[in-house]
């Protein structure tokens, strides 16, 4: 071996011894700071975490658009929000069903909620957005032109349905917000039999 | 360790499952054996229903369905002393054995809750009560089982089933089943009380043990009769095993249940008795059972004679019914669908290769017309260059000789690129469609599976109406989707008790009209194409007709006008609607569309159809056709003004090109004559309510001609796009069911297509919708006709101003009288009244004057067409109100026209 090796060997075993000092020493020392930060760590996860403010029968809802009118809907109704996809109407059913759209491989119906609620009301532009919602009955998407934000809204600070809304909105309402948002119940909304398509042949 | 509820329950599932097979085939070998079969194959079916009855209390003992086992145990008992029962008792006996056998599913909807059950106990009851009638002498109660939550592990202490480990409980399972296999023996053990320890069996055979086994080398005892008095040297199966297993088990009897015996049960026609302990089971008793159990040892049943009273061993007790060797595999159905729906996607891939294939090939279809142009413009410049741009030229030509190289080289690369991915494509079909089919046939069974109860059922069914009736199954070996086959049992039950209600007459009535007196019903499966058609026919006094017109009227369904028009078919379809029968005023007819709307929605759900043929005193038959996968549908695709839409190919019977001048007048809407008879002609989008647009004149009009037996239709389209095998969805609910739409399809390009109803289309098609089809072709007027209501005696009179009128654009309601015609006015709506004066019952001169009367009609005009002339005739007819008074000796087409076209206001 000459010497040059050798330098070279020995300046590894140094490294070597250092690393290993090293290492032994960063193991003692996390040892003593093992409970401080362990008691530490316990005290953060334990903590409440920051939250918004959300008054107890508060609900999260969001806010979208369709025909000039607002709307918003709990968000835990809504199952996913997408971008409109391609609609096939379906003959012989009421107008507020737009039509058909695939989604996830079934084929689901697409309602228009001024349509419905008001059957004289006209939609000018098309759609854009797909809310989609279902619960053990039914699945459904609501079309939307815009979609806005999510909210917390207080169930006290909503105000009641007018009695001058249609029947089947004061059924599903759970009331108006100031700057006119319709807030619906759409879980229950979508399940009223009247919304039915149940024709015999 | 106790067993993890989710395992019990998966155990409890199983044995449900399990017990539902033992209690049909239970059924169907009683069936036979009711039904007459004699000597050995009398012999073979009690032997089977024995062992099965024995299966199922032992696998029901080991989980604790002590219900079950209680009640299986008790069915048991009455099979054991079938072989020697009185023939004269047997109706009551199977009727009995027949409820206990119904109320098992009762019993394994109650287990394992211990509460007593009322309906089980008098299943029971009545079950202890046929066999204490047919041991007179003997006459004692049924011994208890033993207390089914109980097992005996080999070293005999006793534990409780929910605290056994599931292993443990998995091979108890087993052992159950395994040791209550050898039915013939345990059948001796019925038919033979144990009296004598040392006594031989009277046969070689009959010295197998009747229940031992081993079981991983630990020897148990098999069934659930009592523990042996010995050890288990000679383990005695069943509850009519040795009294001391019942006295030393009887504190542990289930509540409420039977006492046990203070002796054995005796059968009659038993001469020798062995003793219990002996070698085991020793079924040295009636003839019959020792030539079951011969027969049985001969099946080549590995349990060997055991005459020293060792432990025979049953490595493995063959599952009953079961011979086929062939390897199964248990596979959740979620799993499967979970793998149909790839397969789906996968489909769905194919048909984007082929759109690709398409661009593919429109590519090249470019390239080669360019390579044409280049060759001919390469042979201008070559010719006719002129020579002062010699050089110019050669080098031109030079250039455009180097870019058709390209092209040629490009289009022959392209063509290679188009053939080999036209390969790809092809293998890729024919790949995914194996791979379907597989796919597919994983998840068929039998037509059997469903079948097999209902031979049973029929024959309780008819017993309780008083009736005789035959079952005639074919083609029950077909197969069929899981789904569709759990979707199909209802229908099929429905239809049954139909034809057993109103398809087979009393045996009175039928020899009275020549017929059997015992009734037919024929389940007639057959695959045709990609479709089933099961058929379900009676040999019965056929649909009475005018019954159903009664009843749709009662129901509301029809006008009474309406329904004295009605063809037959659609009477006929009318048994699909719903409400019809269910009120009961309408007497004997009542209950003949019970559940078919049921039916019909069901069988609509699988994407098939159902309808109706009858003929009067032959039979009635209910045609159910089924897409033999309910997910593959193989269909047409049309245009209907801008839509798409998908037809099944299966209700397709013809596709056909015609003119205008191919389209006839008939009886108020437009034909064509398809096969020398006239068609209904529709334009698809006027049923649909889409607006009508068909190709312009010159081009002929694609028509469809869908039909169902005698219904047919022809649908006039905008264009057949292309035939697809599509996958068939149903719509999600809100839109449970929409007129005309059977469903939807996602094409490749992820368009919804929505696929058609053709029985909803005919049904649109027919009848009191015709008014809405005259906007067949774009030169018939779209606007609502005035309707007319037209009353003669004369029938030719009616005709031909019926026919005048309606030329002239009027809907025509014709009636005889003018008692009819004030019906008539009362139930619908007319604009004009056009009526003869001299009729019977009621005159012109009455009727008008009675309308002039009515508040609502007193503005309706009235013409009096009359051949009374006389100017007095004429002042009386429009002193009572008419409008116009035309006299038959004048009548003019033009002028009679003409004036009720102005009294309309259409002048």
């Amino acid at each position: 071996m000459s010497a040059r090796e050798e330098s070279v060997y020995e300046k590894l075993r140094t490294s070597l011894a250092e690393l290993e000092e090293k290492l032994r020493e960063g193991k003692t020392g996390e040892r003593e700071v093992h409970p401080r930060i362990l008691a530490e760590r316990t005290r953060r996860i334990a903590r409440e975490p920051t939250r918004l403010d959300r008054a107890p029968d508060s609900i999260s809802c969001i806010v979208f658009e369709r025909s000039g009118r607002r709307y918003a809907v709990q968000l835990e109704s809504v199952d996913e929000v997408g971008p409109m996809s391609r609609i096939t109407r379906v003959p012989g059913v009421p107008e507020y069903f737009l039509g058909v759209a695939a989604r996830r491989g079934r084929i689901v119906a697409v309602v228009d909620l001024p349509l419905l609620f008001t059957p004289d009301a006209r939609s000018e532009s098309s759609a854009e957005h797909l809310v989609m919602a279902s619960n053990a009955e039914v699945v459904c998407a609501v079309a939307a032109d815009a979609l806005h934000n999510i909210i917390e809204v207080n169930r006290r600070t909503i105000a009641k349905a007018m009695p001058t809304f249609p029947p089947l909105v004061q059924r599903h309402t759970l009331g108006v917000l100031e700057d006119r948002t319709v807030v619906l119940d759409l879980g229950s909304l979508l399940s009223d039999r009247s919304l039915r398509v149940e024709e015999r042949g | 360790m106790a067993l993890d509820d989710a395992a019990f329950e998966a155990l409890c599932e199983t044995l449900r499952n399990e017990a539902v097979e033992q209690v049909e085939r239970i059924g169907t070998a009683l069936l036979l054996v009711e039904r007459g079969a004699e000597g050995s194959a009398r012999e073979q079916l009690i032997d089977e229903a024995f062992r099965q009855a024995h299966n199922m209390k032992g696998a029901a003992s080991s989980l604790g369905f002590a219900h079950t086992a209680r009640l299986a145990h008790a069915i048991e008992s009455v099979l054991a002393s079938l072989r020697a029962m009185d023939y004269e008792r047997a109706p009551e006996v199977f009727d009995t054995l027949n409820a206990g056998l119904s109320t098992v599913h009762h019993a394994l909807r109650v287990d394992p809750n211990p509460e007593p059950d009322l309906v089980i106990l008098e299943a029971i009851e009545g079950l202890e009560a046929v066999l204490l009638a047919s041991k007179p002498s003997h006459a004692l109660p049924l011994p208890a089982p033993p207390p089914p939550p109980v097992v005996r592990p080999a070293d005999g202490i006793t534990v409780a089933t929910r605290s056994r480990s599931p292993q443990s409980i998995l091979r108890q399972h087993r052992m159950a089943a395994e040791a209550a296999a050898p039915p013939p023996n345990v059948n001796a053990g019925y038919a033979e009380p144990k009296t004598k320890h040392s006594e031989p069996p009277p046969h070689p055979h009959a010295s197998v043990p009747l229940v031992s086994s081993h079981y991983d080398g630990a020897p148990i005892p098999a069934g659930f009769g009592p523990p042996p008095p010995v050890g288990f040297s000679s383990p005695a199966i069943g509850p009519y095993g040795p009294s001391t297993g019942y006295v030393a088990r009887a504190d542990l009897a289930i509540p409420g249940g039977i006492t046990p015996p203070p002796a054995p049960v005796v059968t009659p026609g038993t001469s020798s008795g062995n003793a219990p302990g002996t070698s085991a089971g020793s079924p040295g008793t009636s003839a019959g059972a020792a030539v079951a159990a011969a027969r049985s040892m001969a099946q080549g049943s590995e349990r060997g004679p055991n005459a020293t009273g060792q432990l025979p061993k049953i490595p493995n007790a063959p599952a009953p019914l079961r011979s086929s060797t062939e390897e199964t595999l248990r596979v959740s159905m979620k799993k499967l669908s979970a793998l149909m729906a790839q397969v789906g996607e996968l489909l769905a891939a194919r048909v984007r290769t082929d759109q690709r294939l398409a661009e593919l090939r429109a590519v090249l279809a470019a390239e080669e017309e360019r390579l044409k142009a280049q060759t001919s413009i390469r042979a201008m410049v070559r010719d006719e260059a002129p020579a002062k741009l010699e050089g110019w030229s050669e080098r031109l030509v030079e250039v455009q000789n180097e870019d058709l190289e390209h092209e040629r080289l490009l289009v022959r690369r392209l063509r290679e690129i188009v053939r080999a991915f036209e390969a790809d494509a092809l293998q890729s079909t024919i790949l995914s469609g194996q791979l379907q089919e597989d796919i597919r046939r994983i998840q068929t069974f039998p037509l059997a599976s469903v079948l097999e109860p209902l031979p049973r059922a029929v024959r309780n069914m008819a017993r309780e109406a008083g009736k005789m009736v035959d079952l005639v199954i074919t083609g029950a070996e077909l197969e069929l989707d899981k789904k569709v086959l759990e979707e199909l049992r209802d229908p099929l039950y429905h239809l049954l008790r139909n034809a057993i209600d109103h398809g087979c007459e009393h045996p009175g009535p039928r020899t009275a009209a020549g017929k059997p007196s015992r009734g037919t019903i024929r389940i007639r499966a057959e695959h045709r194409g990609d479709v089933v058609t099961i058929t379900v026919s009676d040999d019965g006094p056929g649909v009475d007709i005018a019954g159903v017109r009664r009843a749709a009227i009662a129901s509301g369904l029809a006008s009474a006008l309406e329904a004295a028009e009605m063809p037959e078919h659609r009477v006929l379809e009318l048994l699909f609607a719903p409400g019809l029968t269910t009120r009961s005023e309408v007497g004997e007819l009542s209950g003949r569309g019970v559940g078919l709307d049921a039916v019909r929605t069901n069988i609509e759900r699988l994407h098939g159809t159902v309808t109706v043929e009858s003929r009067q005193g032959v039979g009635t038959s209910f045609v159910i056709v089924l897409p033999l996968t309910i997910y593959v549908v193989h269909s047409l695709l049309l245009r209907v003004g801008e839509e798409q839409f998908a037809m099944p190919i299966s209700s397709i019977q013809r596709i056909l090109r015609i003119s205008a001048t191919d389209v006839l007048e008939v009886e108020r809407t437009h034909a064509i004559v398809v096969d020398g008879r006239p068609i209904a002609l529709v334009p698809l989008a006027t049923l649909l309510g889409l607006p009508v647009e068909l190709p312009p004149p010159p081009e002929r009009i694609p028509v469809l001609v869908i039909g169902i037996g005698e219904t047919r239709c022809a649908l006039a389209v905008r264009e057949i796009v292309s035939d697809q095998t599509v996958l068939a969805k149903n719509l999600e609910p809100p839109l449970v069911r929409v007129r005309n739409i059977a469903g939807a399809t996602i094409l490749g390009d992820g368009r919804v297509v929505l696929m058609l109803n053709p029985i909803d289309l005919l049904r649109s098609a027919s009848g009191r919708d015709a008014d809405r089809f005259r906007a067949l072709l774009p030169r018939v007027e779209n606007r609502p006709k005035p309707r007319l209501l037209l009353v003669d005696d004369s029938f030719t009179t009616r005709a031909l101003e019926r026919s005048v009128l309606e030329v002239a654009g009027f809907d025509v309601v014709a009636v005889a009288d003018g008692n009819e015609a004030l019906s008539a006015l009362e139930l619908e709506t007319f604009d004009i009244v056009v009526s003869d004066v001299s009729m019977p019952e009621m005159s012109g001169l009455e009727l008008c004057s009675n309308i002039r009367q009515n508040e609502r009609l007193r503005r309706l005009p009235v013409v009096l067409v009359t051949s009374l002339g006389s100017d007095d005739d004429r002042r009386a007819g429009l002193a009572v109100g008419a409008d116009a008074y035309i006299v038959k000796s004048e009548f003019d087409h033009e002028v009679f026209v003409k004036t009720v076209n102005e009294l309309v206001g259409r002048a």
